[in-house]
């Protein structure tokens, strides 16, 4: 159990809450090193040509990951995500400079990254994390420096889905702790949920119609962010030159920087995790979302597929037919659309809150038995656009036990266009 | 669907309807085929409150909660999406919108039991739960409501399940 190997280690009991491993049955094995004197920059200095990282979070360890992953050698492409906006309270802790306050994290970054290596292709997505379209997550490796479990899970689940390593990172500023983890998605490798348990789970951050109190920042100092970046990167660095057997896979490498000490966990795979560790074989679709509608989708489903109602679905999404104002009770009928396309459609128009909608205004999987019967044939006409649907958001079609992965083209966005997600304004 | 959520609904609903058989204070009703539904209405038919349109406050004794398990229900779960009040509307509870169908039990684990939920419902609508707080409450008039009449609370002390004592009576031939 990590804890009471951490305390044996000398690691504070109740650091245990960010090292995200608990007594779960994958188990973890932890051993304490001496500083490494190895010369780890020497043996892989570049990276291989025409890679892209797609960097998640751009907060505290993600403004220095940014900085540093645009200076790796042979890096085309990096994706920057990340919905919030700087402010001045950021100043200290983030890299970042005070021309950046009040601009988008993405842009902000993406701009500054440009300036350091004008040759390298920076895509700023200001955007949930949870409503990217999938497609825009298909890097060679995802990096993450986010401060919610609940993202953090969407992210393992992504990287898994698509089959791509992404590597975690996270800061406790109390206890001067720094540390990675790197997971590669194979049948016998441990992801993010295999070293959770109930408490873990319990702690994922929940929506309440109440509203409730928001996270509170976790105010680490830049240097611990830093030093968090740097070990993520320098992983990332071998993952991308191919260096897999020298690259902490399945493992979590902590600094204790209060006493020096450096510790290295190795996570198992675990049976009974509760994430199913499936990654998908995704075609790609030559159409647009505007130019394919849902009975063509559904029809997809019947090529090749099983018996039953052809049904369609994008993962992590509900289809919304009503959105409630929890202040006013002010209603909105969608149509079925996606959860995390609504964009200024989820805001009140009476008390300006943030709708929201019941389970029973949701669906999971759309059907034809879920459109209107008295004007089925125009809505199996509608273009998956008017539903929400993007370029690059994967779609599932499911019929009987049977289902297909599909990721709508065309290609995304063009590099350099700053894409502004729909789902800004908090959950739904 | 994956085969351990499926194995999850399945117990759900076995152990679903155990309690709705032996409980006289609420019916569940599976709105989906067995055996893996994920969508049920729990009606509960114990007392609680609602208000008049006269604004008077009064007893009721029939109240719908809609429950859904989404997919990932065993790895998150939002208490909005997996709570749905049906009615009636006029419902009077701090914790219970009477504007809008939402209900708010407070933190909802991922892969809590259905009946686990169901008891948390029946605790909310006989007031043996209810926020005190207005800043937390989906109706600040019911709590501003608690807070004066604490001494008429719980509204309802029957338990859900009560246990079933089978006797005979027989006269006493005196």
């Amino acid at each position: 159990m990590l804890a009471t190997d951490g305390a044996r280690c000398g690691v504070p009991v109740d650091a245990k809450w960010f090292l995200t491993a608990g007594d779960g049955e994958g188990g973890a094995d932890t051993e304490m090193t001496q500083a490494q004197t190895r010369d780890v920059g020497a043996t892989s200095h570049g990276v291989i040509e025409g890679t892209h990282v797609a960097l998640i979070g751009l907060g505290n360890i993600g403004g220095f990951a940014a900085g540093l992953l645009a200076r790796l050698r042979g890096l085309a492409r990096l994706t920057l995500i990340d919905r919030d906006v700087y402010d001045a309270s950021n100043l200290t802790s983030q890299d970042i400079a005070a021309a950046d306050v009040g601009a988008p994290k993405a842009v902000a970054q993406a701009e500054r990254l440009r300036r350091i290596t004008p040759s390298l292709v920076v895509a700023p997505v200001v955007d949930d994390v949870e409503s990217v379209p999938l497609g825009l997550l298909h890097a060679d490796v995802l990096v993450a420096c986010l401060d919610s479990r609940r993202a953090r899970q969407s992210v393992n689940q992504a990287a898994w889905r698509l089959g791509i390593p992404w590597i975690d990172a996270g800061v406790q500023a109390d206890q001067s702790l720094a540390r990675v983890n790197v997971y590669v998605p194979a049948a016998d490798q441990p992801c993010l949920e295999c070293a959770w348990d109930r408490r873990d789970y319990d702690l994922v951050e929940q929506v309440y119609p109440c509203g409730g109190a928001p996270a509170p920042a976790t105010n680490a100092p830049a240097s611990l962010g830093a030093l968090a970046a740097a070990l993520q990167v320098l992983e990332c660095q071998k993952l991308l030159a191919g260096h897999t057997e020298r690259a902490a896979t399945g493992k979590q490498v902590l600094i204790d920087t209060a006493s020096h000490r450096h510790l290295v966990t190795s996570f198992r795979r675990n049976p009974a995790c509760r994430f199913d560790h499936i990654s998908w074989h995704i075609e790609p679709l030559a159409q647009a979302p505007s130019a394919l509608s849902v009975g063509a989708a559904l029809a997809l489903a019947a090529d090749g597929c099983g018996t039953g109602e052809a049904v369609l679905g994008v993962e992590g999404q509900v289809f919304v037919a009503q959105l409630t104002c929890p202040g006013c009770g002010e209603t909105r009928s969608l149509s079925w659309r996606l959860s995390g396309r609504l964009g200024l459609a989820r805001q009140c128009q009476g008390c300006r809150q943030p709708m929201m909608a019941t389970g029973f205004d949701t669906i999971e999987w759309l059907g034809a038995s879920q459109l209107p019967a008295q004007a089925l044939a125009q809505a199996l006409v509608c273009p998956l656009a008017d539903m929400g649907f993007q370029s690059g958001d994967v779609v599932t079609v499911r019929a009987g036990n049977s289902e297909r992965h599909f990721e709508l083209g065309p290609t995304p966005p063009e590099p350099g266009r700053v894409v502004f997600g729909s789902s800004l304004s908090g959950a739904c | 669907m994956d085969k351990v959520f499926e194995g999850f609904l399945c117990r759900q609903c076995e152990q679903g309807m155990v309690l709705d058989n032996e409980s006289d204070l609420f019916d569940l009703v599976p709105l989906d085929p067995p055996p893996a539904p994920r969508r049920y209405i729990a009606c509960f038919h114990c007392t609680g409150l609602v208000r008049t349109p006269a604004g008077d406050v009064t007893e009721a004794n029939q109240f719908a909660v809609g429950i859904t398990f989404p997919d990932d229900y065993l790895r998150r779960a939002d208490p909005f999406r997996v709570l749905s009040w049906l009615g009636p509307r006029e419902v009077f509870h701090p914790n219970i919108s009477d504007r809008a169908p939402f209900i708010c039990v407070g933190r909802i684990a991922p892969g809590m039991l259905l009946v686990d939920l169901i008891y948390q419902l029946h605790e909310i609508i006989t007031f043996n739960k209810a926020t005190v707080r207005e800043d937390d409450a989906l109706n600040p008039d019911a709590c501003a409501w608690v807070r004066r009449n604490q001494d008429r609370l719980p509204v309802d002390t029957r338990p859900l399940k009560r246990r079933r004592i089978e006797f005979t009576v027989e006269p006493l031939g005196v």
